[in-house]
């Protein structure tokens, strides 16, 4: 569907990640905040309600 | 083809088989739904069209979910296309109407009807009059798959951004039926705000289409704003046949995928 609206799916992250294992937690965290960062900042910060008034 | 139903439902209401019949009536050179009890009153009535299924459609099931809460032992017709049909099938799944108290007199949309609709079964399952159009060919949301992300982002934020938040879309849905809604929540969806947050809000809808929409196409009617929301859902619901081989209410009681729980699933 985010790609059906012109999303980039590598926006979302789905991982199953145990409560008892923080260092994995960290570690999505840290590697998706990187991938973010390559794709640079999201379209949707453009305040479109903004453009209209 | 409207001779023939009058007919049925006449003899419908004469052996007492059904106690009213909703369906359509011309008055006032409007059309406007009706519940039929009396056998003169057909008179008037009409298919949404003078004498054939035309385009003016009202959510019927809608109305009679509503009509089946205040009679529950009552047993009523209801004048169904495909896109009702389909709709009914989906709420007795859904337990919303229960199957044995509805008589459904079904009616088949003429090709161009089928077409513009871009419907999958443009017919009932059980038809009382009418011959059966061949399936529309799915254009709209191919011609968005064609496009680059870029585009398809800017093409359907700024059909979203003309949304009034006026609800028309979940007011005239059939499968519209939650007494609560998250988007009519004021903490999810703040009130007074204009446009609602995008693509949030029209995201939100979506989701809760799945294994739901009928793919009727009444809430594109609906729209004052003309956001192509029928698009948006006809995408949601081939992702589930896709993904799930389900198609919501063309295939008798088959169940949401989504809120089965199938203890053997699991363990293949």
């Amino acid at each position: 569907m985010l790609k059906f609206s012109g999303i980039d799916e590598e926006r979302l992250k789905a991982s199953w990640v145990s409560s008892a294992e923080a260092p994995e937690l960290v570690h999505e965290f840290d590697t998706f905040i990187e991938e973010l960062r390559e794709l640079g900042p999201s379209p949707l910060k453009v305040d479109y309600r903004k453009e209209l008034a | 083809m409207i001779d023939s139903i009058k007919d049925k439902v006449k003899e419908l209401l004469e052996t007492g088989e059904i106690q009213g019949f909703l369906g359509l009536v011309r008055k006032n050179g409007h059309i406007a739904p009706h519940l039929f009890q009396k056998g003169e009153e057909l008179r008037d009535m009409s298919l949404g069209d003078n004498i054939i299924a035309g385009d003016s459609r009202y959510p019927l099931n809608k109305y009679l979910m509503n009509i089946a809460k205040a009679y529950p032992e009552e047993t009523f017709g209801v004048l169904v296309r495909g896109c009702d049909d389909r709709g009914l099938q989906a709420l007795y799944t859904w337990n919303q109407l229960n199957p044995k108290k509805v008589l459904a007199v079904g009616i088949t949309c003429p090709q161009d009807l089928a077409d513009a609709c871009e419907c999958l079964q443009p017919y009932p399952e059980n038809i009382t009059a009418g011959d059966c159009a061949k399936a529309g060919a799915q254009k709209s949301v191919a011609a968005i798959d064609a496009l680059v992300l870029s585009e398809r982002f800017s093409y359907w934020m700024d059909e979203f951004v003309k949304c009034i938040k006026c609800y028309g879309c979940s007011n005239i849905c059939p499968m519209c039926f939650c007494n609560e809604c998250s988007l009519k929540c004021d903490d999810l969806v703040k009130s007074g705000e204009l446009p609602p947050e995008i693509p949030v809000f029209h995201h939100t809808r979506a989701m809760h289409m799945v294994g739901r929409c009928v793919d009727c196409g009444l809430c594109e009617e609906a729209c004052p704003s003309g956001i192509p929301l029928r698009t948006l859902y006809k995408k949601v619901g081939s992702i589930m046949d896709d993904k799930f081989d389900f198609k919501t209410g063309m295939i008798r009681g088959q169940r949401s995928p989504l809120n089965k729980i199938d203890s053997t699933e699991g363990k293949k």
